[in-house]
């Protein structure tokens, strides 16, 4: 048989709300981020920054993450999900628990409300692992990139653990440990264990496969998989044990290290394409650049345990920002045009391939809009940047601006993908 | 007679669309004007097929199953029966089963009364240095 990969494929109605829930999520995360611009000048324990801060990591990058997630387990691991109607169940829990927690945040209802929407979110990462897990191991084929998909499912579940835990203790005070640790720990599980790890594995099967690039050395995955979870691990015991020692520039270092090797990969598989990059190939390559302002972020913040180091908490929002906007939403706004265009093409046109005259994924959006994305963003980014460093409102106003023009456009052609209908003619196959 | 307004409006509505990109292409040229370009000039049935297969189209990368080197074998017996030995450019492709199926009703379209018989296999594993010239222009935007 020549593979089910098609039949694999899991109904667009249960990918589809995900993508939709997540572009909107984008928007109204710019728009509140317009609105909190004060804020960011302020220690970032403050309910504002906590609310955007869950609204970008939950409701628009990991949900997108798993509505993709769902489609992309079926191909890569040559099996099938192994509850489609678990994964709809699961979004109306996640999707519930997000909106309830960023109100709960951004209302200060710390205590009565925190903790019961904290407990949905958590429940969705677990019914999520499940379903993730149960898929993956029924599945006859060892791919590398599961043990990274693995390891970050391990990592989200402990982040959603600590997190509860973290909104149990608001209302049920219990936890000894000091509160800026634990909560910089939960922040690095969730950014670094489940996010950045789930990305390494998927781009390491995505990327060579866009790009059209062969001959690349899983090894250099391997390392990167076992360093990273190793420093990670370090880092965090460090903050939850000994309350941060002046260590922690070494386990950073020995991150870096680890993580250089997954970038050698990506570099690689740049460097032997044979395909011209495409707007989401550029959106997506141009990130993993951009992680140099976070590891360069990362290196002041981590040498402030130091005591020679002036206080440098200021830099934390630019350093979390960095990885949400810099980073993680600049892959995503580009890998959504490699994703849903083809998702939605599958289900309308695959029964027509080879009979009629079809449009191709590519032509489910539009280029312009998606060019017009593109460098609009790289402004925005660049206005955030120069507003940091030079501390200047209007700066930082304007790069928000920018994210929600941003936004606008990336809604736009979400709904034109989603909306895309043509007249098919056949085309009659002749000798 | 267009009034102002009228004027107006129509600019406003090229504008939107130039701004979009309205698309008037609806299917990817390539396949039939590849097919001339390329395929070798002569008269075996092996080109014959391989002529009739750039009607396939890899729908991501856009290109024809010829010109990307996915097809190693074309042979015919004397029972009516075309093989078709193929590959896909990674084993993880998304939509191997519809390319497949699509040399399946291409080949049987073309030719009625005979069998068709596909087999995929990855060993050899496709390499770059499978893609055809033609190929490698495409891959890279270069082909007019």
């Amino acid at each position: 048989m020549f593979g089910l990969s098609t039949q694999r494929a899991p109904s667009p109605t249960l990918v589809v709300p995900y993508f939709i829930f997540s572009a909107i999520a984008f928007l109204i995360f710019s728009v509140l981020l317009f609105f909190s611009i004060p804020e960011l000048s302020m220690h970032f324990m403050n309910p504002k920054i906590l609310a955007l801060t869950h609204f970008a990591a939950l409701g628009w990058i990991s949900m997108i993450i798993m509505g993709a997630l769902y489609q992309l387990v079926p191909v890569i691991f040559e099996t099938g999900l192994y509850s489609q109607k678990l994964g709809k169940f699961n979004f109306i829990i996640f999707g519930t628990g997000i909106l309830g927690m960023v109100w709960s945040f951004w209302t200060l209802h710390f205590k009565n409300w925190l903790f019961l929407f904290g407990g949905l979110v958590f429940l969705a990462f677990m019914i999520f692992s499940f379903n993730i897990f149960k898929s993956i191991s029924r599945s006859a084929k060892s791919h590398f990139a599961g043990k990274l998909v693995l390891s970050a499912i391990f990592w989200l579940l402990i982040t959603g653990l600590l997190g509860f835990l973290l909104t149990l203790n608001y209302t049920f005070p219990f936890l000894k440990q000091d509160q800026f640790n634990l909560l910089k720990t939960h922040a690095h599980f969730g950014m670094i264990g489940w996010l950045l790890f789930l990305v390494m594995g998927v781009s390491s099967v995505l990327i060579p496969m866009f790009l059209v690039s062969h001959d690349l050395k899983e090894g250099f995955l391997k390392k990167a998989l076992y360093i990273c979870n190793f420093a990670l691990l370090l880092i965090s015991i460090d903050w939850i044990v000994f309350a941060g020692t002046q260590w922690i520039p070494v386990y950073l270092l020995i991150f870096f290290f680890g993580f250089s090797y997954f970038l050698r990969y990506i570099f690689d598989s740049y460097r032997k394409k044979l395909r011209k990059l495409d707007i989401g190939m550029k959106h997506s390559m141009i990130s993993f650049v951009f992680l140099l302002i976070p590891g360069v972020l990362a290196v002041f913040l981590s040498l402030s345990g130091w005591k020679m180091m002036p206080d440098i908490h200021q830099l934390i929002i630019p350093y979390g920002m960095s990885i949400f906007i810099g980073f993680f939403s600049n892959l995503i706004l580009g890998q959504m045009y490699k994703t849903l265009p083809f998702i939605l093409w599958l289900h309308r046109y695959k029964h027509l391939v080879g009979k009629n005259e079809i449009p191709m994924p590519k032509d489910l959006y539009s280029e312009p809009l998606a060019q017009w994305q593109y460098y609009i963003y790289l402004l925005a980014v660049l206005f955030f940047a120069l507003g940091f460093l030079f501390e200047m409102a209007f700066l930082l106003y304007s790069g928000a601006a920018l994210l929600i023009l941003t936004a606008l456009l990336f809604n736009i052609n979400v709904l034109i993908i989603v909306l895309f209908k043509k007249q098919i003619t056949s085309i009659g196959i002749q000798k | 007679m267009i009034t102002n307004t009228q004027q107006s409006g129509r600019k406003w509505s090229e504008w939107i669309k130039k701004l979009i990109g309205s698309k008037k292409k609806v299917a990817h040229p390539s396949a039939s004007d590849l097919r001339d370009l390329e395929l070798i000039q002569d008269n075996s049935f092996e080109s014959e097929v391989k002529g009739i297969l750039k009607r396939v189209i890899d729908p991501e990368l856009e290109i024809n199953i010829v010109d990307l080197g996915l097809i190693y074998k074309v042979e015919q017996d004397d029972a009516n029966r075309i093989f078709v030995e193929m590959t896909l450019s990674t084993p993880a492709c998304p939509i191997g089963d519809v390319i497949v199926q699509n040399v399946i009703d291409t080949l049987q379209n073309a030719f009625p009364s005979k069998n068709v018989d596909v087999s995929l296999v990855f060993d050899p594993p496709w390499h770059p240095g499978m893609l055809s010239e033609v190929g490698k222009k495409a891959l890279q935007g270069n082909f007019n």
